[in-house]
């Protein structure tokens, strides 16, 4: 018990920033098709907007950074998607990932000429800068406080899904397209929607992890790895998904360092080759359907 | 057709993407061509990628020594040329950019960022018959004997930095008996801790005792399950304690960052580490924790005229403090420019021959000399404490210096 709970807090501290990353990656993969590599510089733009705006450590002056930064990455999604993607749409797949991919490079490269090499780092907000002991070791405060904002974005994104009208619309064109189209949804203006929310999800989550990393270049890689195995696991284009195998992921590799150290480092490449052998469609996907976002 | 005109968007903007990322790399060619007034050396390292903050200052480095000898009159009345070229950090781009440097009139060439990139480097030059110097190379396993005739290597041995950690530690923090250990799982900062630790036994008589030792994959930046393990895994006291640190770049950044609410930082008597803790210090504006550290070069440690004009020649290029990988290409330079003068040629046969003895006074205080048997010059190695101080240059206080010859250590 004294290494159980803490490496169980642990591992959703871990698990829950990345399920902020991959919601947006599914939530776009759901509806739009588009297997989106660009979302790791959109991460990267969120977090280098927070060092841009933010001074000093004021606990407010965070959360306007990191809406700030959630809000420029929605403009600049909502760009891409108008200029680049739905020009590649009936191109297939293959297309619209070289697209994506040449997005990344293009923004990643964008963003050295803008905030030059040096890496950069903020600090923690006011009252979120210390920890909390859990029957002997301790967890950072700030983390609980990200498993929070996590938990918060996982209830907004279903009740928005699930429960309003423009989810009605999004949940029709991801199921189908032809079928919501001749019904009267505006296919491309839903598309546009979903991508700047996604993207507004990728730039909070850059924002979330300043305090916790050294943002550079590197940072638009080293999430995306996990965002898109997350994705895989939790079936392509679920939100739920997502957020079970985000927080699963997080928990096993904690449990495995706690208890066989020797193959945590592994932990998210043997769920996600036991997933793909058993249950290739992922945790919550579908094998007959394509999306199944907010099922 | 729209089929068409699509995939021409996409190849438009896969352009663009390449296009725009090899643009931000700074990893453009500045010559071409052969010159007769000119002597072109290459500058191999990862101007783009991960590691692209280190290279940038280490070809900054290599600049200013270019800079300082034209300004002086060049070699025998020839200027110097720097040529760059980007390795990507990828062992596999080695031949085509050594083809590349052939092509452009290129036979001294100058870099090597990790071990991997100094052999397949040194190896991919030799084919051109290029003669390669290793600046910031480590790694035992390249010299004595050298992996290629043609290689030759400047950067200090990693055994050697090891060795002066461990030497100083020993010496200033003699109470330090139990030591945690956070690091990479390579072969290489394991063996970094294992030499430091052997160090500390042999020179104060005593054993060390490892507590928690914790390995994380490499390039792994969430440590938040290892940290909350390592911060209810300490024994002893505050005083009796040492943490080991085997990560570093954005791993070092991460974990000062991730440890720091835990109360980690504030647990040992010493944090140490081997390895490049400057860059991460300064990203920290005046809030890094204080880190023992060793490298080749500090640059407040040492005060001499050529630590001087080094240091202002390089603030006035960069508007930055050198760094050791700074230091590190300085110095090549200078012994590489020293073998030209001696062989009164740029042939690398010639250089090649010259090179044995060849002895160039350092920023650091102390000679860099060449051994020609084993490849490898013998030079200066600093050890010193890193603390983050906003009212210092950088934000970074530089205490308790203390530099030696390599050879010294052995």
């Amino acid at each position: 018990m004294n290494t159980l709970l803490p490496a169980v807090v642990s591992g959703i501290a871990q698990g829950v920033p990345i399920f902020v990353i991959a919601s947006g990656l599914t939530l776009i993969y759901g509806v739009m098709h588009v297997l989106n590599f660009a979302h790791g510089a959109f991460f990267l733009v969120g977090a280098y907007i927070v060092t841009t705006v933010l001074h000093g450590n004021s606990l407010g002056g965070f959360v306007l950074a990191a809406l700030a930064a959630g809000l420029v990455v929605a403009a600049l999604g909502t760009a891409c998607e108008v200029l680049v993607f739905r020009r590649l749409y009936r191109a297939g797949s293959h297309v619209g990932f070289l697209g994506a991919f040449a997005l990344f490079l293009a923004i990643t490269g964008a963003t050295v000429h803008i905030w030059g090499h040096d890496p950069r780092t903020v600090q923690y907000p006011a009252g979120l800068d210390g920890a909390v002991s859990l029957n002997g070791p301790r967890v950072a405060t700030y983390d609980l406080a990200v498993v929070g904002v996590g938990v918060l974005l996982a209830v907004g994104l279903y009740v928005l899904l699930a429960h309003t009208s423009v989810g009605t619309r999004v949940r029709a064109l991801s199921h189908d397209r032809a079928m919501a189209s001749a019904l009267g949804i505006r296919a491309s203006r839903i598309g546009t929607l979903v991508f700047a929310i996604g993207s507004f999800l990728a730039g909070v989550a850059g924002a979330l992890v300043t305090p916790v990393t050294s943002i550079d270049g590197s940072l638009a890689s080293s999430y995306l790895v996990p965002a898109f195995v997350v994705v895989i696991v939790g079936g392509l284009g679920s939100v739920p998904g997502a957020f079970v195998a985000a927080v699963a992921l997080g928990v096993i590799d904690s449990l495995l360092f706690a208890y066989v150290p020797s193959l945590s480092g592994f932990s998210y490449y043997i769920v996600v080759a036991v997933i793909l052998m058993i249950r290739p469609q992922g945790l919550f996907g579908h094998a007959s359907r394509a999306t199944q976002i907010a099922r | 057709m729209k089929r068409q005109a699509r995939l021409r968007v996409a190849a438009v903007l896969a352009a663009l993407g390449v296009t725009v990322s090899a643009c931000s790399s700074d990893g453009g060619s500045t010559g071409g061509g052969t010159g007769g007034d000119t002597i072109k050396i290459g500058v191999v390292l990862p101007f783009s990628g991960v590691q692209a903050a280190i290279a940038k200052l280490e070809g900054d480095g290599f600049q200013v020594a270019v800079d300082q000898i034209n300004a002086a009159g060049g070699i025998d009345g020839k200027k110097l040329e720097i040529v760059k070229a980007d390795d990507q950090l990828d062992t596999t781009k080695a031949a085509s950019l050594m083809r590349d440097l052939d092509s452009r009139g290129v036979k001294l060439a100058l870099g090597g960022q990790t071990t991997d990139l100094c052999k397949a480097e040194a190896q991919a030059a030799a084919r051109f018959d290029i003669l390669f110097v290793g600046a910031h190379c480590t790694s035992k396993t390249l010299v004595d004997p050298p992996v290629s005739d043609n290689f030759w290597m400047t950067g200090q041995l990693d055994v050697d930095l090891t060795r002066a950690n461990g030497e100083s530690l020993a010496a200033l923090f003699p109470q330090v008996q139990t030591w945690d250990v956070f690091g990479y799982d390579q072969e290489v900062t394991r063996g970094f801790w294992t030499q430091t630790r052997d160090q500390i036994a042999k020179s104060t008589g005593k054993p060390v005792q490892a507590n928690t030792e914790i390995y994380v994959a490499a390039k792994a930046t969430d440590f938040k399950t290892q940290l909350s393990a390592l911060a209810g895994a300490q024994t002893g006291t505050k005083e009796t304690r040492g943490l080991f640190l085997g990560v570093y770049g954005a791993g070092t950044t991460s974990f000062i960052q991730q440890a720091r609410p835990l109360g980690i930082l504030d647990d040992y008597a010493v944090i140490a580490q081997t390895g490049v803790y400057w860059t991460t210090a300064r990203a920290l504006e005046g809030s890094a924790p204080a880190i023992y550290d060793v490298h080749e070069y500090f640059w407040s440690c040492q005060e001499n005229d050529l630590n001087t004009s080094f240091v202002r020649d390089f603030e006035a290029l960069t508007g930055q403090k050198p760094d050791t990988g700074a230091y590190q290409g300085y110095v090549a330079v200078q012994i590489l420019a020293e073998a030209i003068r001696k062989a009164g040629s740029a042939e690398p046969d010639a250089v090649a021959k010259a090179m044995p003895g060849i002895s160039v006074q350092t920023p650091a205080g102390l000679p860099m000399t060449m051994d020609g048997a084993s490849h490898h010059a013998d030079g200066p190695i600093t050890t010193a404490l890193l603390t983050g101080d906003k009212s210092a240059p950088e934000s970074i206080a530089v205490t308790d210096c203390k530099t030696v010859l390599a050879s010294q250590l052995r």
